[in-house]
């Protein structure tokens, strides 16, 4: 049996507030449901990804996914956009002090070098829910709803646009050159 | 040497500016966005790869936002591009001209109007037109292709496998698919590399789908060419004779307005831009506007209507393998009943479906996301890429709120009316019939209201031959003000069909350019 805590108490209060002002908000009303569902990254500095940070959001893709991935596409990615993208080198350091705090309460030295079971678990905290606790966490949780939204589901998102392609066969993904012969045949090997 | 101002660095602007120059005037091109790198490989790494758009290479909210009004549910504000290169910075390179009956839907079909030009008179240009983007097509296997003086500049992209498979099923049943002219390389080409199918066309890394920045590069390695971007042009001035004699341009950065003075001021920039900057340039002998004595700017607002949904299959297709499309058919772009409802072209976006994308990246685990993503293996979007005609729910005028320098923001009003209702119904039916005949498993398709424009904007500043029925004449000379044109798709009278506008657009500016030319020499 379930315990409505009061903190979600005031979670569902908030929720219900908010749905009521999001009825007659009209045209804006998709804009504040996206600020809910997915808190943008605050705004803060670039800059080089440290290495621990770099190793942290490589564990959790092996995590969330497997170690086949390529972990050059996943390393570049998360590489580049905090060394580009305003605010997202401080929200990658935050995940992973966030993670490697949460596998020490687990008993691990750190989220990189936990079990796969731990960090996993670490994770499950931080999976795509239902919206509409997307909804209360949007006002409670914030941070931890912006690490789902933004790095969990980049990386099932990145996934999408590369490996996911090669295991299903496919030569290549989009963003490679991938040429122009053989594409009146399916691909090698395959009908 | 003659002054040119030009407004806009799209397709249209930056062919004009090539060509002015070419011939020796000193041409300044003003642009609203700011810098984009071309190539437009940055962009294509940030996005395509990096999963970023930056705002620097768009412009600010309080600079580029439309009130919107009626039933088209999507922003555009979004979806008007402004950078330098316009909204050809970011397009499929669809090139389809226009058959020579859609020039002439009230003579032929009963509605809208016809142009008061011919597609003889166009072709040439059509043409030239081909030759400046590079277009890689054939009409052998394209029964509707209309007449053409010249051979395309390159070979086709030839059906892929998926595109094969679907045509050989519904050429049982009837229906024909061919290829797709497309201003994308099949090889290298006047200084353009040959595609080499980075997958993600509508950001091409190395140039090979046409951007006009490649033009707007060489109009100003002419040395007669300038480039300001960052700059709103706020009115256009007249002189006590009605003459167009100046910009009022306004730098983003700071500063106060400024005036340009040219002997010619061309206003390319695109249908919503082109129109406000008319009815911005009220003054005391054009109260409503220049070239709006008549009431037309604004007024004939049309946009094509694309009506997709996704086919599913049984069977392994393989779609998605090539960025560039190949396979479309224009058999519905003229079908009996034209007139009661508009025709439609029927198009194979290879690119994936995003549903699948955001379905997989909202996975739990790699299996879930494995199970989510597969069916893009089985699935082909298609889409209805429909004509529409200009009505009393459809345009744009002067509303209520301002930008950033007090000038009213632009509103937009679009709603349906029976013709596109019933062009819908058709659309409905040839998609079912294509279902059918493909073998798909199932599909769905979306609603009336759910659709998309490809930013295909027309007829804010329609063309006539008598200055009572429109805004510009046929070569784009705004009725009434001398010195004044403006070119682009804003100038077409309806949609042009269901055919895309693009290569029509500069088509008609290139030819265009020539009188420009003789205007500003006869002085």
């Amino acid at each position: 049996m379930s315990v409505l805590t009061r903190r979600r108490f005031l979670a569902l209060v908030g929720v219900v507030v908010l749905g009521a002002a999001v009825a007659v908000a009209g045209r804006r009303r998709r804009r504040l449901l996206e600020w809910l569902a997915r808190p943008p990254v605050p705004n803060a500095p670039v800059g080089a990804l440290s290495d621990h940070a770099q190793a942290t959001l490589l564990a959790a893709a092996h995590a969330l996914l497997d170690e086949r991935i390529s972990n050059e596409v996943y390393t570049d990615f998360f590489t580049w956009r905090a060394a580009h993208v305003p605010g997202f080198h401080a929200l990658y350091e935050s995940f992973a002090r966030g993670v490697d705090d949460a596998a020490r309460r687990a008993g691990a030295r750190d989220f990189a070098g936990a079990p796969l079971a731990v960090r996993r678990a670490v994770l499950e905290q931080l999976a795509p829910r239902k919206r509409w606790a997307h909804l209360s966490e949007g006002l409670l949780a914030r941070q931890s709803l912006r690490w789902s939204q933004h790095v969990v589901r980049e990386i099932f998102r990145l996934f999408a646009h590369t490996d996911a392609w090669l295991r299903l066969g496919y030569p290549a993904y989009a963003g490679e050159p991938a040429g122009l012969a053989g594409l009146d045949q399916p691909p090698q090997g395959r009908s | 040497m003659s002054r040119v101002a030009i407004v806009g660095s799209g397709t249209m602007g930056s062919n004009l500016a090539l060509d002015l120059a070419r011939l020796g005037h000193d041409v300044t091109v003003f642009e609203k966005g700011p810098e984009y790198p071309y190539p437009h490989e940055p962009a294509f790494l940030a996005e395509g790869r990096y999963h970023y758009e930056n705002p620097e290479w768009g412009v600010a909210r309080d600079l580029r936002h439309y009130r919107m009004t009626g039933q088209y549910a999507r922003d555009l504000s979004e979806e008007a591009v402004m950078r330098v290169g316009g909204a050809g910075t970011r397009w499929t390179g669809l090139t389809m001209r226009m058959r020579a009956h859609d020039f002439h839907t009230r003579t032929v079909f009963g509605y809208g109007l016809d142009w008061p030009i011919e597609y003889a008179e166009l072709e040439p240009w059509y043409c030239e037109a081909e030759a400046r983007m590079g277009v890689s097509g054939t009409d052998d296997d394209n029964p509707w292709a209309p007449p053409r003086s010249k051979p395309y500049p390159l070979p086709p992209f030839e059906l892929t496998w998926d595109d094969h498979l679907l045509a050989e099923r519904l050429e049982k049943r009837g229906i024909h698919v061919h290829t797709t002219p497309q201003a994308r390389t099949r090889h290298a080409y006047d200084g353009r590399s040959g595609c080499q199918n980075f997958g993600m066309c509508e950001i091409c890394p190395v140039g090979a789908r046409y951007s006009p920045n490649v033009h707007l590069q060489r109009a100003l390695e002419t040395g007669h060419c300038r480039l300001r971007s960052g700059v709103s042009v706020r009115r256009v001035a007249t002189d006590a004779s009605g003459r167009a004699r100046a910009l009022v341009v306004r730098d983003h950065r700071g500063g106060r307005d400024e005036e340009f003075g040219a002997d010619l001021i061309v206003i390319a920039a695109a249908s919503f831009e082109s129109a406000r900057l008319l009815l911005l340039s009220r003054d005391a002998r054009h109260p409503d506007g220049l070239g709006n004595h008549a009431g037309h700017v604004g007024r004939h607002l049309v946009f094509h209507h694309i009506w997709s949904g996704h086919m599913h299959y049984r069977e392994t297709l393989w779609p998605g393998r090539l960025g560039p499309w190949t396979g479309q058919s224009e058999q519905f772009c003229n079908p009996p009943g034209r007139g009661r409802f508009g025709g439609l072209k029927v198009e194979f976006p290879s690119s994936p479906s995003p549903s699948h994308i955001d379905d997989a990246a909202g996975a739990h685990t790699l299996e879930e996301a494995m199970a989510k993503f597969e069916p893009i293996r089985r699935c082909r979007r298609v889409a209805l890429h429909a004509e529409s005609t200009p009505s009393d729910g459809k345009w744009v005028r002067l509303g209520a709120g301002e930008d950033r320098f007090g000038d009213p923001r632009l509103e937009i009003h679009y709603d349906l009316d029976d013709f596109d209702q019933r062009t819908y119904d058709f659309s409905r039916d040839v998609y079912q019939r294509f279902a059918e005949a493909s073998g798909a498993e199932f599909w769905e398709y979306r609603d009336l209201t759910d659709f998309g424009t490809f930013a295909h904007f027309m007829g804010t500043c329609r063309m006539s031959v008598k200055p009572a029925d429109g805004v510009v004449d046929p070569f784009g000379r705004v009725h009434g003000v001398q010195g004044l044109y403006a070119v682009g798709l804003s100038n077409f009278v309806g949609s042009g069909g269901a055919l895309n506008p693009t290569l029509t657009g500069l088509a008609l500016t290139l030819r265009s350019a020539g009188r420009m030319h003789e205007e500003l020499t006869r002085g």
